[in-house]
């Protein structure tokens, strides 16, 4: 949920109940100010009237309106002469419905006898007021409240302009940039608001701690790798002296052989793990390479390979497929798919391998993987039948296609392992 | 044949001299360019060994400055780098190899041998090995002037033999000279022997002693000598 709409959710549940409140009030105090007034109002009018009665010569038909009501009073004297208010209804014929009447009863003595006055105020018009201006109230609130979620919200949004353009560019964030801008990192943005300069120096800080290590650990891993050479070298060397010398018997050549095989494993790792670093930083320059001319030279030389593993080689060719990458990469990338195909097919298949002009596959076939799909282009995943394999052909093979972006894409249907590269 | 071995390690120069003495060259070392450049300015090489990492320097400026002064040698470059770009800044300079780390002592020399075939005789030379006649500049290979036909695979397998006489020489060795990186596959090995056995049955029906013997399934002996 939107920061935005879970503030316009909070304020809503403020709003809406002090509006409805608000309204309720609001008519209670209009209507009891209005009764007050009528009430007053009535006074002063029962005020007249009896002034009127205490005149000699009163008569009371004088006095009698549509609003005021004098009649003789028969009985005996009221013992209190306090008027009472009434609550009553009468019918309108104007607007034909009952009206609310608000009406004062007294008895008065007057020159000519005892009276009874009754003085009505009719109260609809007054209602009618009461709930116009509830009305007009409710809705200018309502306008308001409106108006302030509208501005708000604009406001939210260019207030968090800042927020969205970090986050943008984390999203977009990477620890090994090109080194062609020189520069590690674009910077995060700087702001006028102290929460997002905050942010941002904060998010500054994180990256260029996170890229100096990343940059000694790849250091680190490229001088291991290299320095490893050397003694790699001499250890193989000091071996193919040993074979040298006589007399050897049978089991210390096979000792030998053994140790100089597990060499040959380190020696492959050992260029892998060195060529991947590589191409983590990114030292590989790019030119025009003809994928055609390659891949068809790649054919050719697998060929026999394939043949000893007793597969048939199908190859469709398209010329002058052209793609600018780096050509050593190009045909680690694209030897590394060939081997793999013919490591693992099962024998009496056939290999098919297609290019076309935006597009490289090559499909074999074999059993299923015997791990998950999503692991096989992981460093060090490999088949339990294959110990000797690196591991990381295939690691190599995705990373050149990420460099260039190239799309790898792997599908197993029927048997069939389907590599397809999207050039 | 004199040889100057330039490299910084003394565990891999006592590894390098002693073999490439055994294969009859006078062997000087050196271990860093200063050394390298005084001694090839004092005596004639017939091929410079050059590492490119030195201690104070490249192995790129010792070639170049025996380039300057017109030195006939050989030049092998050999670097820790598998790196493109030096390899073709090597030998644009005027190497005339370029070996990455780690190879085997075996390629090293066939290589040394091939380079000092083109440089001292032009590559008109032909290698003679008991009944075995190799011609490095057309590829060619007879027997008791016989021609064999050999595929190229066949033909680098013979000359790398011809270059390593009497020397076993483990199948990751051959491979890696015949098939380069391209050999990094299982059952690799098999497959050497495949091709090993075609070499042997073309070269026998042509009346040639089997100078092949195999040791122990480790590798190869290439041999006049009957075992």
């Amino acid at each position: 949920m939107k920061l935005l709409h879970k503030w316009l959710i909070y304020l809503l549940l403020v709003a809406v109940p002090v509006a409805v409140g608000g309204v309720w009030v609001l008519q209670r105090l209009i209507r009891d100010n209005i009764r007050t007034e009528v009430d007053e109002q009535l006074r002063t009018d029962l005020l007249l009237v009896t002034q009127q009665a205490g005149k000699p010569g009163f008569a009371a038909q004088s006095l009698n309106n549509i609003r005021v009501a004098i009649t003789p009073e028969t009985g005996p004297q009221a013992a209190t002469n306090q008027p009472v208010f009434t609550d009553t209804v009468a019918y309108d014929p104007r607007e034909r419905e009952f009206e609310p009447i608000r009406r004062i009863t007294a008895t008065l003595p007057a020159t000519t006898g005892q009276y009874r006055v009754t003085i009505s105020q009719p109260m609809g018009e007054f209602n009618e007021i009461i709930q116009l201006l509830s009305v007009s109230v409710t809705v200018t609130f309502v306008v308001l409240l409106g108006l302030l979620l509208l501005l708000n919200g604009w406001l939210l949004r260019r207030l968090w302009q800042p927020f969205y353009q970090l986050t943008d560019q984390l999203r977009a964030y990477r620890l090994d940039p090109k080194p062609a801008n020189g520069q590690p990192v674009a910077p995060f943005a700087d702001s006028d608001v102290t929460e997002f300069r905050q942010l941002s120096g904060a998010l500054n800080e994180m990256s260029r701690n996170l890229h100096s290590q990343f940059m000694a650990q790849r250091q680190f891993t490229d001088n291991a790798a290299h320095e490893m050479q050397t003694p790699l070298t001499i250890a193989g060397h000091e071996l193919d002296r040993l074979l040298g010398t006589e007399p050897l018997s049978a089991e210390q050549i096979e000792t030998i052989g053994r140790a100089q095989e597990g060499l040959e494993r380190l020696v492959r790792l050992n260029k892998s793990l060195l060529l991947l670093t590589r191409i983590d930083s990114h030292q590989f320059a790019d030119e025009p390479v003809d994928l055609s001319t390659l891949i068809g030279r790649l054919v050719t030389v697998y060929a026999d390979f394939a043949e000893h593993h007793d597969l048939g080689w199908a190859y469709t060719e398209t010329p002058d497929v052209m793609k600018r990458m780096n050509p050593f990469l190009a045909e680690v990338l694209f030897s590394n798919l060939l081997q793999n195909a013919v490591r693992h097919s099962a024998p009496y298949t056939t290999v098919q391998i297609r290019l076309l002009p935006d597009e490289f596959m090559i499909q074999n076939t074999a059993p299923p993987l015997p791990f998950a799909p999503d692991q096989l282009f992981e460093r060090f995943v490999k088949n339990p039948a294959h110990p000797e394999s690196t591991g990381l052909g295939l690691s190599l093979v995705q990373q050149i296609a990420q460099l260039y972006g190239l799309k790898i894409r792997y599908s197993y249907a029927d048997g069939q392992h389907c590599f397809s590269v999207t050039l | 044949m004199k040889l100057l071995l330039i490299e910084d390690d003394p565990l891999l120069r006592n590894t390098m001299q002693p073999y490439l003495e055994a294969e009859g060259y006078v062997v000087t070392v050196a271990a860093t360019v200063r050394q390298a450049l005084t001694t090839a300015y004092d005596h004639d090489y017939d091929c410079v060994v050059v590492d490119i990492g030195l201690p104070d320097g490249s192995g790129l400026d010792v070639v170049r400055q025996l380039k300057k002064e017109q030195s006939g040698a050989g030049i092998i470059i050999v670097s820790a780098k598998d790196s493109l770009p030096d390899k073709l800044m090597g030998l644009e300079l005027g190497a005339d190899d370029y070996l990455t780390k780690p190879f085997h002592l075996p390629e090293l020399n066939a290589r040394i041998k091939s380079v000092l075939r083109r440089r001292l005789f032009a590559g008109q030379t032909l290698i003679q090995f008991g009944a075995i006649t190799i011609n490095p500049h057309t590829h060619q290979v007879t027997v008791a002037a016989q021609a064999v036909v050999l595929t190229e695979k066949e033909y680098q397998l013979l000359l790398f033999f011809a270059a390593n006489p009497n020397r076993l020489l483990t199948k990751s060795a051959i491979a890696e000279y015949v098939w380069g990186d391209h050999m990094d596959l299982a059952n690799s090995h098999d497959f050497l022997y495949t091709h090993i056995k075609n070499l042997r049955k073309k070269l026998l029906e042509k009346g040639c002693p089997d100078y092949l013997k195999t040791r122990y399934g480790v590798g190869y002996l290439f041999s006049e000598k009957q075992v």
